[in-house]
């Protein structure tokens, strides 16, 4: 069975192998051209913030020769969408098209065995794909854009990246074994990746823990630490802490005639607060993420056992 | 030893469709059996439930004394199932194809499986998919065989056939199971093919079984009677089926013993009937006669 579902999927997994090796490399080549631009046009020898017209022309340059790459977080998101959609999405979906399944079942070994054989072996090289990508890409991504915090390389880091790809796996089984159709499985399998990555990372992401909160403005600002993940500014209540109303805001700011912006809006009883994760909560919102998407992988893969099981 | 192949009262329902209903049957060992029967009279559910590929939603199956849904593993490592359409991996190769049926069977035969393809003149190295239909049918076939089972259990395998590959499949297939001894069940709606290669006969119509026995005792049995016209009732109880023309009656009827052709004194003409005849005859029937025989 071993054998069978790598000779039948060889082709895929190996192009995710390579596709895999490719990533990485691509990570790496990208992170030594901007070391070098950066030693090139001296870049390291300006102050963090630009004082001297000279380096902010030194920026310019840099930012000029270093533009191209801006591509490179792309080949990163699609990775997984790819697996997703090309590798995942048909490797059930093919069998039932074509009717090697009946081939297949009515052999000397039980369709627990294939289903089960099936998913660990493309789930266990996708582990091994997202191994290579993601032991260089979220260093390399860091790097290249002179992070302060670890935040921006979030979507490239090892728990999720594994996550993800195991996802893109269990995912394609399911939608596979519901659909029994190539082209209808891999067109599933994209659509419900993409949403659902996206679902997570805009919606419950920033939600994963209870932000902190800090005094945005003023003579009291408590400035957000420059390594944490700035969710941004709201206006609450300064009595009871509740969100004050857009409405409300905006008849406010019309109302403003000049002055101290901030003591006006603490006559008004409204306080600005910035919410952020601070960076040592990284980690753990790496493992909240990846344990939501492994999760919903066990649920799926659970799914395609049950549904290959039972006999129509 | 327990029957090959055996249902009681065996009911497979889709929905409100009812694919096989309270079927009866007994395949005898060692036979070449043909199941013939029009589209969707259960041919195919009946052979996909005899693999477990299906699960009975009432009555029992059989196979070898084991049932293919709670015993899977035991029946198909007795039983070779072939597809309609001769399902195999377009990629693989004709020895990975073999490689396949070694990997995934416990009694595979892997010098039977070379010999054949050897004798049929089809390369290992070759892809399926540059495969001509016959070939691919005869890889199929191979794959069966080479399991070495005791049951074969082939789905309209020549079906989309043409006449050349069509003779060529059958041939292999009885040299074959000529050597081994295996019982053999052949779906097929060509009844053609059904007297060139089979014993035994079964005829399925509305998911019930109509007919079944011997070839050579139906055949011996059933006799053609054409005489002028005669309207109304035949009175005779043996009538399986009773057709006007302009001019004539034609009478297909049930006999004791073969009757040699011959003209009776009322001047009609009395032969045996042909298998074909005899097939049509009982599918034309009507389901409410084989109420009224019960």
């Amino acid at each position: 069975m071993v054998w069978l579902t790598y000779r039948q999927h060889r082709i895929e997994l190996e192009t995710m192998l390579i596709g895999a090796l490719a990533v990485a490399l691509a990570c790496v080549g990208a992170a030594l051209y901007v070391a070098s631009v950066r030693t090139q046009v001296g870049l390291d020898a300006c102050p963090a913030v630009f004082g001297t017209p000279d380096c902010v022309a030194r920026f310019d340059e840099y930012l000029r020769l270093t533009g191209q790459l801006r591509g490179m977080p792309l080949a990163l998101y699609l990775y997984p969408v790819v697996v997703a959609a090309f590798l995942a999405g048909p490797m059930f979906a093919r069998d039932f098209e074509r009717g090697t399944h009946r081939l297949v079942w009515t052999q000397g070994i039980t369709r627990l065995r294939w289903v089960v054989v099936k998913i660990a072996i493309v789930s266990g090289i996708a582990v091994i794909a997202a191994i290579i990508v993601a032991s260089v890409s979220g260093l390399t991504y860091d790097f290249m854009l002179g992070s302060t915090g670890p935040w921006p390389s979030f979507d490239f880091e090892a728990p999720v990246v594994l996550a993800y790809l195991v996802f893109a796996v269990a995912l394609g089984a399911a939608s596979g074994v519901l659909l029994r159709r190539t082209v209808r499985s891999m067109l599933a399998s994209l659509v419900f990746f993409v949403g659902f990555r996206v679902l997570v990372e805009w919606k419950l992401r920033p939600n994963f823990l209870p932000p902190l909160t800090s005094r945005a403005g003023g003579p009291d600002v408590v400035p957000v630490p420059p390594d944490a993940w700035h969710l941004g500014v709201r206006y609450l209540y300064s009595s009871s802490g509740a969100d004050f109303p857009q409405e409300q805001f905006d008849t406010l700011m019309r109302n403003f005639r000049g002055g101290d912006l901030y003591s006006y809006f603490g006559s008004h009883d409204v306080i600005a607060m910035s919410f952020y994760h601070p960076a040592d909560r990284y980690w753990v919102m790496q493992s909240i993420e990846a344990a939501i998407f492994l999760g919903l992988s066990l649920v799926l893969m659970l799914l395609t056992l049950w549904l290959v099981q039972r006999r129509a | 030893m327990s029957a090959p192949l055996e249902t009681s009262a065996l009911t497979k329902r889709y929905g409100k469709v009812v694919a096989l209903d309270r079927c009866d049957l007994a395949i005898p060992s060692g036979r070449v059996v043909g199941l013939v029967g029009p589209n969707g009279a259960g041919k195919t559910t009946l052979m996909h439930l005899a693999v477990g590929l299906l699960e009975p939603t009432n009555g029992t199956i059989r196979v070898g004394g084991a049932s293919p849904t709670q015993d899977t593993a035991r029946v198909l490592s007795h039983v070779g199932f072939l597809g309609q359409d001769h399902p195999l991996y377009g990629s693989f190769s004709v020895a990975e194809m073999l490689e396949f049926g070694r990997r995934l069977n416990t009694r595979w035969d892997q010098s039977l499986a070379t010999a054949r393809l050897a004798k049929i003149g089809i390369p290992l190295e070759r892809k399926v998919l540059t495969l001509s239909g016959g070939q691919r049918a005869q890889v199929a076939l191979t794959l069966v065989l080479g399991k070495r089972p005791d049951l074969l259990l082939l789905d309209e395998p020549v079906s989309n056939l043409d006449p050349l590959a069509r003779r060529e499949f059958l041939q292999e297939l009885m040299s074959a199971v000529a050597q081994d001894g295996a019982t053999v069940v052949l779906s097929s709606h060509v009844i053609e093919d059904v007297e060139r290669v089979c014993d035994h006969l079964v005829i399925l119509a509305e998911g019930k079984v109509r007919l079944a026995g011997d070839i050579e005792d139906l055949i011996g049995g059933h006799a053609l009677v054409v005489g002028p016209r005669r309207d109304g009732a035949t009175a005779d109880a043996s009538a399986i089926e009773v057709t006007h023309a302009d001019r004539q009656t034609t009478a297909l009827i049930r006999t004791a013993r073969r009757e040699e052709p011959h003209v009776c004194g009322d001047g009609s003409y009395v032969r045996p009937a042909t298998l074909e005849e005899i097939v049509l005859a009982y599918l034309r029937r009507g389901a409410e006669h084989v109420k009224e025989a019960a």
